[in-house]
């Protein structure tokens, strides 16, 4: 006796294509579009899009989360200092406390409850998608990026040439964690600069990473790991607290600066 | 104003930002070395002397001062101030104005881990001071919770500092943590723990510390620090009353320490204390003529 419905192959890629084609036309426009699917571009993706605004996360790998699967040295423990528990209790992850202050949960549960809120608020993927280059309006304004497959970009050039596609948005979130990719292209562009990373007399830049997230240039806002190569702050060790609460201010700058281009 | 007709004194700037300091222990201390200079206690340098200007001033100096605050963050410790104008930060980013800028008008904002030019902030700093506080009679000492640093041209980078010494004088509460080494067994431990792949293995090593003892360096929110500090306080009230800050003596809460064992020997040993000669110096300070202090 089969179990499951008779349905036929060309049944189910028509499903994917036509399921993937809609959801890819109505994005090719979106409010925001956020370029890092880890936990600073989720947390502001989940943000925006539980206000009601159409948001695309673009992640060039496969799967989504970024670092927050997994702590320091492969140990899959998360840990967050405090006000960050206040964000997983939202999520409705479990933590403990381990001394005053600092929390530590499991990075599968903590990620991919991250994931599923951002899903669930309405965020939409475009995983296995790679960053190429910025659409640039007025000549200073980012009004969309431009993207292809991230496979196409695994192969020598010699023996593919794929164009890529532009998807346009209302404002940009650079969310790429240490490559800054979005900050770096409008740097090649002469229209923005990076610092690096900056002096390494702390070991902690939690809070500046959290209190330099904002809009970098018109259509532009820069959060998480990527606020440090742009402003030369001290890289930090696997503490996910900023990239949350960096997440959060990050969709709170878009629509702050997003207001700001329309007046 | 004629400022031979002020009364000697020092303006001691609170940093309302590091919640273990406590500047009015500071100036208690300050007060009991050096009674003939009475002290007042001043909220943070920045706001105080910003709420002296009108509302028009005000705003219209935010703006400026911003931009010099982010012209003097240190970018990269090995790299020299660039030519011509020798400011480490000559053309800030946005953001970075604007953080300066939020730093400036809320108090809130704890975040620390900048590095500063400290000559330059101090001569940013020496702008606000109105005329009539200009002169030698008033000492303006400021705590800060950013790092200080000062260029080295003989070995080619900046060095954290815990003081910058001069009209006014500035120290750095988080540069009392950093600018003095911790001892050299801390840093083989973290390099071998970094070797293994801990990233946060400052944290490692000092778990590993003896038990029951309190760790051999400050941290930084350590209740220890205010303490710590008093002396720093003197070192720079002594600069500009005798145009000599430190002591060669280990003992001497005016030791220029440049490990944290040194520090905790000469400020924390149990409080800190002076020398006998240094002593004698704050003697003759407390009963010297008004005109032959300064």
């Amino acid at each position: 006796m089969e179990i499951f419905y008779p349905i036929s192959e060309k049944d189910i890629t028509r499903a994917i294509v036509r399921g993937f084609l809609k959801q890819f036309e109505e994005y090719a426009d979106s409010d925001y579009i956020i370029v890092g699917g880890g936990p600073s571009g989720l947390m502001a993706g989940r943000e925006l899009a539980r206000k009601g605004n159409r948001v695309l996360i673009v992640e060039r790998n496969n799967y989504l989360g970024g670092g927050f699967w997994i702590g320091g040295y492969l140990m899959n423990k998360v840990t967050l200092r405090a006000p960050a528990q206040q964000v997983l209790d939202e999520l409705g992850v479990p933590y403990e406390e381990y001394i005053k202050g600092l929390y530590v949960a499991d990075g599968p549960h903590a990620c991919s409850k991250l994931i599923a809120a951002a899903c669930d608020a309405g965020v939409k993927f475009a995983n296995m998608t790679t960053f190429d280059d910025v659409v640039v309006r007025d000549n200073k304004r980012v009004a969309g990026v431009v993207v292809n497959w991230t496979p196409v970009t695994a192969l020598p050039r010699e023996i593919t040439c794929v164009d890529p596609v532009a998807l346009e948005a209302k404002m940009v979130l650079d969310c790429t964690g240490h490559d800054a990719c979005v900050v770096k292209k409008m740097e090649e562009r002469g229209l923005a600069k990076t610092v690096g990373y900056g002096a390494m007399w702390v070991n902690r830049s939690e809070d500046l990473v959290v209190e330099h997230t904002g809009v970098l240039l018109p259509g532009l806002v820069v959060a998480g790991m990527a606020v440090s190569a742009t402003y030369g702050l001290p890289r930090m060790g696997p503490t996910f607290g900023a990239m949350l609460l960096s997440g959060k201010k990050a969709a709170e700058a878009a629509e702050k600066g997003l207001e700001e281009l329309a007046a | 104003m004629n400022n031979h007709n002020r009364k000697d004194r020092i303006c001691l700037y609170d940093e309302p930002r590091v919640e273990v300091f406590r500047v009015e222990e500071i100036a208690a201390a300050l007060q009991r070395w050096l009674p003939s200079f009475p002290v007042e206690l001043r909220d943070d340098f920045f706001a105080f002397h910003l709420r002296q200007l009108s509302a028009e001033a005000r705003e219209q100096s935010l703006d400026s001062l911003a931009r010099a605050l982010a012209e003097a963050r240190v970018r990269d410790p090995f790299s020299p101030p660039p030519s011509p104008r020798e400011i480490p930060n000559p053309d800030p980013l946005p953001g970075e104005i604007d953080y300066e800028r939020r730093r400036l008008t809320e108090s809130s904002h704890r975040a620390f881990g900048i590095l500063y030019d400290g000559y330059e902030l101090l001569s940013i700093m020496r702008e606000l001071i109105p005329a009539e506080e200009t002169g030698l009679r008033t000492l303006h000492l400021a705590f800060t919770n950013q790092l200080l640093g000062t260029w080295d041209d003989t070995d080619g980078h900046y060095h954290a500092r815990v003081g910058i010494f001069g009209h006014p004088a500035l120290i750095s509460i988080p540069g009392l943590v950093e600018a003095p080494a911790r001892p050299r067994s801390y840093y083989l431990l973290r390099q071998q723990y970094q070797a293994l792949g801990f990233p946060e293995a400052e944290e490692a090593a000092l778990a590993t510390a003896t038990p029951g003892e309190e760790p051999r360096w400050l941290e930084h929110d350590d209740p220890r620090l205010t303490e710590a500090l008093k002396g720093y306080a003197l070192q720079a009230a002594l600069y500009v009353l005798t145009g000599e800050a430190f002591c060669p003596e280990l003992n001497c809460c005016l030791y220029n320490a440049h490990w944290q064992e040194e520090l905790i020997r000469a400020q924390l040993s149990p409080s800190p204390a002076l020398c006998p000669r240094h002593q004698r110096v704050l003697e003759r300070l407390a009963t010297a003529p008004e005109w032959e202090r300064w």
